[in-house]
């Protein structure tokens, strides 16, 4: 057998067993449902914003706070640390990152979806 | 109203000439490639092809002109003119304008084949028809991903056009619908208005185009069966490729940089993954020609990487355009119903690599033997395997959406039940990719700084291994050592648990040193065969940059709430809330001993709207020492876009300002508490007047974190002019002379206030300091004590909400990456036109 080869196999293996811990990190989009029955876990979820429940920043906490609407119809009141993004009452999709705390779910990343017709973009809020 | 069809109808006609004389040229070419033992045969086909080809040359350049014309004539019932240009976008930003879309972006891809496809072309030689085959059959595909061909009475279409009326697209019921549209088009996302992307996108697209050409070198050598003559002319343009592409990609981290507000060049997007994966590919696949031009080694290596490296070009193109990211990434485009075609196209690319590379394996030769440990030939095969290794993981990750997808589509087409979770990515891209991608890393600046120093073909018993361990290895370790350590002991991360960092540092150093040290004791003389040194070095500089600017990098605009958030979640306090005129204590420095030995003090002096489109503020920096003395003052001006819409003013964008020094950065945005308050809400705030009431004898002064009012005395008779105008007979009016003083920059205003006793009225003038919001009044006297009452009504200061961030090292990381591009660069000049020395064949 030549060096070569022994090289690939050992390659592999190596491959395979990281390849197996980089899918460990994959996971599922939850529900709020999810997210109270296990709340020490970060979750992802995509919702959409409920627009008629108070969307406010608090300049001295910094905290953003909304509610949205998994698609299961839960509501869930979320905060964010960052300011508003903008246009934010349009926003057509919400993906949020982060874990519950107390009563309100608290957001670490933020994806928002526009649908405006003349900017079909993605803006992102990370911090 | 005036439309103008022509265009539209040219437009449509060139595009579907540029698709039908695309076939055409694949077909002949191929033909002639088929007949290559019949020179008469061949002969008519290679000019009915190259008619064709320069057919299908003449119909997308005049698509691509047509389109500039649409757009810089503001014709808005075209749809792409309505989406992506205004009234007022600035000519420079016409480019940018033209490939924010999907069919611009195309034909800006299609465009660079072109050109890159006439240079082939008009070399002409033995490798003209296979080549050119595969140019004309890809340029095919793309043509016909702008087609905008209905089939039947449905929805079902082959591509998006660019030249489709609004009219085709809505019903419109309003006659003067393109004077609303004038004035209703949003244009250009304000981000992509950037200097960065003008130049990012053509850059980064040239350097995909440019991947099709060892691509097709691949094919070509293959199916004529030549397979080690296609080494040679392809060698320059694997380089220039590589060289290209990696430019591009630079330029996008700059662009995040400079113009976004994320505070980073490089955030394991989806969108960058897709470019960073065919590089690395790449540069694996350029490191196996230069293995097999030396050795006659790793030939189906080389295949393998550059067949591969387009086809993820073609991959990261299906995941960017079809709308399967959507979730996923910041830039991906929304779906337009390419996917399928995507698809088509991605399953033609790999079929024909796998039919050629699986028909012809037999026959691709291979040296008898293996190579020594002692070879460079051994150890750059290892580094292109490191490089494979690394593509697998980043593509594994950011297929993720795609296997969802594909699982829906089968649950979907089985009928069993409907999908409950949908799959997604890491929570956290950023230290999910870090984690695995810093052994990468590791294994790469390891293998670049000793790599050089062995040589070809040599096995064991011959090389000269002392040689090779001390004067090749042992310098270069022992200063990276040095360096390490002292780097170690600088920033503070001698606890054992840094350990990966002291790692990086190492072999980053390494791969420095090693580099170093090869190019001025062994190419001193020959500057022409630097490159790949240079390169070599620059990558073990780039991560020393990674170092400083990823794992030191930290916000200093931590504010004194800082602690309480810092217990939910340490990322969240990098911004804090500055009232204009108010500094604020921020970021708080101390010794390795504990002792505080400084802080960095922010304060916001003013703002400015340009053009009705940009507020600019001015935000002065201090760094002050342990006892508050002022060590450093700068200033930085972010700004922000709005646009004017019915409910008020909206921002559009956030642009960041930055210091340079030489050895780090401070970044910093601004949003503007406008941005945040509802209209409502912010004219409540405006006009709640905070009163307050203070009695004062002369130099009293009445104390505050912004100003300070001093009472100087009266003045007899008053001066105030606005009192003089209306003063009447009888009157009794004493002024009272102020200064008020600005804390933040010690700018001072002498005001007087008057008290009048009119009658048995007491009246006042009051008088106003606008740049601190403040109203003075002076109501009452009090003769006896000889004081005076001030009233001070004080209006909630403007505030903006300030990110500032501290980038150590970030112009290492420009530095690595110009040296590494620019190595590249400067091989292209060792290996064009075959003056390079012929390869040394072994083992046949």
């Amino acid at each position: 057998m030549k060096t070569i080869h022994i090289i690939a196999l050992v390659a592999i293996a190596v491959a395979v067993g990281i390849l197996v811990s980089v899918a460990g990190d994959f996971g599922t989009y939850s529900n709020f449902d999810d997210v109270l029955k296990a709340p020490d876990q970060t979750h992802q979820i995509v919702g959409t914003l409920v627009v008629d429940k108070p969307i406010a920043f608090d300049a001295q906490s910094g905290e953003f706070t909304f509610s949205m609407k998994d698609k299961n119809g839960i509501e869930k009141p979320v905060v964010f640390h960052g300011a508003k993004p903008q246009d934010f009452e349009r926003t057509e999709q919400i993906v949020l990152t982060g874990r519950l705390d107390g009563e309100r779910f608290l957001a670490e990343d933020m994806l928002l979806k526009c649908p405006s017709k003349y900017d079909q973009s993605f803006t992102a809020e990370k911090r | 109203m005036n439309e103008h069809y022509w265009i539209g109808e040219t437009g449509r006609l060139l595009l579907a000439l540029a698709f039908v004389s695309a076939l055409c040229a694949t077909v002949s070419y191929a033909v002639s490639t088929a007949r290559r033992d019949q020179p008469l045969l061949q002969t008519g086909w290679l000019r009915l092809a190259r008619t064709a080809f320069i057919v299908h040359s003449l119909s997308v350049v005049g698509a691509v002109a047509l389109i500039f014309t649409m757009m810089l004539n503001r014709w808005f019932e075209y749809s792409y003119v309505a989406e992506h240009v205004n009234q007022n976008l600035e000519f420079r930003y016409l480019f940018s304008a033209f490939w924010e879309g999907q069919e611009g972006s195309f034909l800006l891809w299609m465009f660079w084949h072109v050109v890159l496809g006439l240079v082939l072309l008009f070399r002409k030689g033995d490798w003209e028809s296979p080549v050119m085959a595969v140019f004309a059959g890809v340029q095919m595909f793309l043509s016909s991903m702008v087609l905008g061909y209905y089939i039947g009475s449905g929805d079902a279409r082959i591509g998006s056009s660019p030249f489709v009326l609004l009219k085709e697209l809505n019903e419109i019921s309003v006659p003067d619908y393109i004077e609303i549209i004038r004035q209703r088009a949003r244009g250009l996302n304000p981000l992509l208005q950037n200097y960065w992307m003008t130049i990012h996108p053509p850059t980064l697209f040239l350097g995909f185009a440019s991947t099709l050409v060892p691509f097709a070198y691949a094919i070509a050598g293959l199916w004529t069966r030549r397979y080690r003559e296609w080494l040679q002319p392809s060698m320059p343009w694997a380089l220039f490729s590589g060289a290209i592409l990696g430019t591009g990609i630079v330029m996008g981290g700059a662009w995040a940089y400079e113009a976004l507000s994320f505070g980073g060049y490089w955030a394991w997007d989806p969108v960058e993954n897709a470019s960073l994966v065919p590089w690395l590919l790449l540069i694996a696949g350029i490191h196996c020609a230069l293995i097999a031009r030396n050795t006659g080694r790793s030939l189906l290596g080389v295949f393998g990487f550059y067949l591969a490296s387009f086809l993820l070009v073609v991959y990261s193109t299906f995941l960017t355009r079809s709308g399967v990211l959507g979730d996923t990434s910041v830039h991906a485009f929304t779906q337009m119903g390419l996917e399928w075609q995507l698809v088509l196209f991605l399953a033609a690319g790999i079929g024909l690599s796998l039919y050629f590379v699986f028909s012809r394996k037999k026959e691709i030769p291979s040296p008898e033997g293996e190579e020594s440990i002692y070879s460079r030939e051994f150890w750059m095969f290892m580094g292109s395997l490191v490089l494979l290794f690394s593509a697998i993981l980043i593509t594994f990750t950011t297929s993720v959406p795609v296997y969802d997808k594909i699982r829906q589509v089968l649950f979907d087409a089985t009928g069993w039940s409907a999908i409950e979770a949908r799959w997604s990515p890491p929570q956290d891209a950023v230290a999910h990719h870090n984690r695995f991608q810093i052994w990468i890393a590791l294994l790469i600046g390891a293998l670049s700084g000793f790599a050089q120093f062995l040589r070809y073909k040599v096995d064991a018993d011959r090389a000269n291994t002392r040689r090779f361990w001390q004067r090749g290895v042992l310098p270069a370790a022992l200063l990276s050592l040095v360096c390490t350590v002292a780097a170690v002991l600088l920033t503070g991360i001698w606890e054992p648990k840094y350990w990966q960092f002291w790692m990086l540092l190492f072999t980053g150093g390494f791969a420095f040193w090693g580099n170093a040290d090869y190019l001025f004791s062994f190419l001193r003389n020959n500057l022409r065969t630097a490159g790949a040194a240079l390169s070599h070095l620059g990558f073990g500089l780039l991560m020393w940059g990674v170092f400083f600017s990823g794992a030191l990098k930290e916000s200093i605009s931590t504010g004194f709430y800082a602690e309480k958030i810092d217990n939910v979640n340490r990322q969240n306090n990098e911004f804090v809330t500055l009232y204009k005129g108010l500094p604020l204590p921020m970021k708080e420095f101390y010794d390795a001993a504990g002792v505080k030995t400084g802080w960095y003090e922010a304060c916001y002096l003013s703002d400015k709207v340009e053009n009705n489109r940009t507020q600019t503020y001015e935000v002065r920096f201090q760094r002050k020492d342990a006892e508050g003395k002022v060590v450093e003052t700068f200033h930085l001006h972010p700004h922000i876009m709005f646009e004017m819409a019915a409910e008020g003013p909206k921002m559009t964008a956030k642009n960041p300002s930055t210091k340079h020094y030489l050895g780090r950065d401070i970044f910093c945005t601004a949003q503007p508490d406008w941005t945040w308050l509802g209209p409502f809400q912010q004219q409540q705030l405006r006009d709640s007047v905070a009163w307050s009431t203070h009695k004062l004898a002369k130099y009293d002064t009445i104390p505050n974190a912004r100003y300070r009012v001093v009472f100087e005395g009266f003045q007899l008779p008053t001066t105030n002019s606005d009192y003089l105008k209306s003063a009447e007979a009888g009157d009794i009016a004493v002024g009272a002379k102020l200064k008020v003083i600005a804390v933040a920059t010690d700018s001072v205003w002498r005001v007087e206030p008057v008290y009048v006793l009119r009658g048995d009225a007491q009246l006042n003038v009051p008088v106003f300091v606008p740049e601190l919001g403040l109203e003075l009044r002076f109501p009452k006297l009090y003769p006896q004590e000889d004081k005076a009452e001030f009233s001070i009504g004080e209006s909630p200061a403007p505030a903006i909400l300030l990110e500032a961030i501290h980038f150590p090292g970030i112009n290492l990381v420009w530095l690595g990456k110009i040296l590494l591009m620019g190595g590249l660069a400067l091989s292209i000049f060792r290996y064009v036109g075959g003056k390079a020395r012929s390869a040394t064949v072994s083992g046949r």
